[in-house]
């Protein structure tokens, strides 16, 4: 029970931790949002983990499926937003954004651990491991966002921190394709299986998934989503910046 | 970058977005559907047959207190089923093989597998 409790806490916690360090490092005033973000973001989650029985019955059983896929669509959307506009980190708006873009990946990664938590603890099933479990999960998540703070922040990486914000975003994003399939309204097959060389359920493998959305038999459409996905906030950026250069070159 | 060499990008990009095209389908034909009972934290059947590349739906009844959780690495598949309660998923469709998925809150016991067969020993299992 221990080991599958860490297991489940790395697996839905580490997002959390992830983004929420890489936003501390691309926006110069955190304080302002983050306790903002992680509070409201738990009350949030704890609202809809009360009316996840509501939610789950809406659009014949998919409701769930949906808020998570209207969920995705907003985080895409901020760290797009953070990627195409270098300013925005300074402005007002990035730390309410910023707060929005926890509250959405605390609901779509908490919510089923509080699911498995609230089952468990009211049962008073090995509620000492669950409470281990819980320490050493969060302890790792911890160090793990700590380190890419202490890494980045000092050394002003924003670059690095954008790019590291678009791609964790991209390989969340992407899950949609998997949503989508599994409630039956897209069909489509997978391309490859690298399950031999990196499988997503060895500790590297899940730890890829988490960081840059490593699938080992992706479908094709998680493949286009993907691509998509990475693609357009890199061309937008492009045609921004030029739009910018020559608009400065007019002026001189 | 040369005029040959954009060339050849833009054949190779193209043929990627077709194969990756060709994958999607939007289809509403008649799917068959399999139930698999969890109870105690076990799969009831263990391991199911389904035909190859052919979409299925697995509703999954769950009959403990607890929730669990579906999730499989080979299908890509995760969804939560309440205690008590059913929920559906759809499978496929699927190359020829053995997919494994578990309960991620019952990891140990909560094990099963989709066999993917030809569908001729589909039809000769029936």
């Amino acid at each position: 029970m221990l080991s599958n409790t860490v297991v489940l806490i790395l697996k839905d916690a580490l997002p959390i931790f992830w983004s929420i360090a890489i936003l501390i490092v691309l926006i110069p005033k955190w304080q302002h949002w983050l306790y903002f973000g992680i509070v409201s973001g738990i009350i949030v989650c704890l609202l809809v983990f009360n009316n996840i029985g509501i939610i789950s019955q809406y659009a014949d059983g998919l409701g769930f499926e949906f808020l998570k896929i209207l969920l995705l669509i907003i985080a895409y959307l901020i760290a797009v937003a953070f990627f195409v506009n270098n300013q925005l980190r300074y402005s007002l708006l990035a730390g309410l954004l910023a707060a929005l873009f926890i509250i959405c990946i605390i609901i779509l990664n908490a919510s089923n651990l509080l699911l498995f938590y609230v089952s468990f603890w009211r049962l008073n099933e090995q509620t000492h491991s669950l409470f281990l479990g819980l320490i050493l999960g969060i302890g790792i998540c911890t160090s793990i966002a700590t380190l890419l703070v202490l890494l980045l922040k000092p050394l002003q990486k924003v670059k690095v921190a954008r790019y590291l914000f678009l791609v964790f975003v991209v390989g969340q994003f992407s899950h949609i394709a998997y949503l989508l399939q599994q409630t039956d309204l897209v069909t489509s097959q997978q391309i490859w299986n690298s399950k031999q060389f990196i499988s997503d359920e060895n500790e590297i493998g899940q730890f890829l998934a988490t960081l840059i959305g490593y699938e080992s038999s992706p479908t094709g459409l998680y493949i286009l989503i993907y691509l998509i996905a990475l693609i357009t906030p890199n061309l937008l950026r492009l045609f921004i910046n030029s739009m910018r250069k020559g608009k400065k070159e007019s002026m001189k | 970058m040369s005029k040959v060499r954009r060339h050849e990008l833009k054949n190779i990009m193209q043929k990627f977005m077709m194969l990756v095209l060709l994958t999607l389908s939007f289809n509403a034909i008649a799917i068959d559907e399999i139930t698999i009972t969890i109870r105690n934290h076990l799969f009831y059947p263990p391991e199911i047959d389904i035909p190859e590349h052919k979409k299925v739906k697995i509703n999954f009844i769950n009959q403990d207190d607890t929730p669990e959780e579906i999730d499989s690495f080979d299908l890509n598949r995760e969804k939560v089923v309440f205690a008590n309660s059913r929920s559906s998923i759809f499978v496929g469709p699927l190359e020829a093989g053995r997919y494994r998925y578990f309960g991620e809150y019952h990891p140990n016991t909560a094990i099963g597998f989709v066999n993917v067969v030809s569908t001729e020993e589909h039809q000769d299992a029936k």
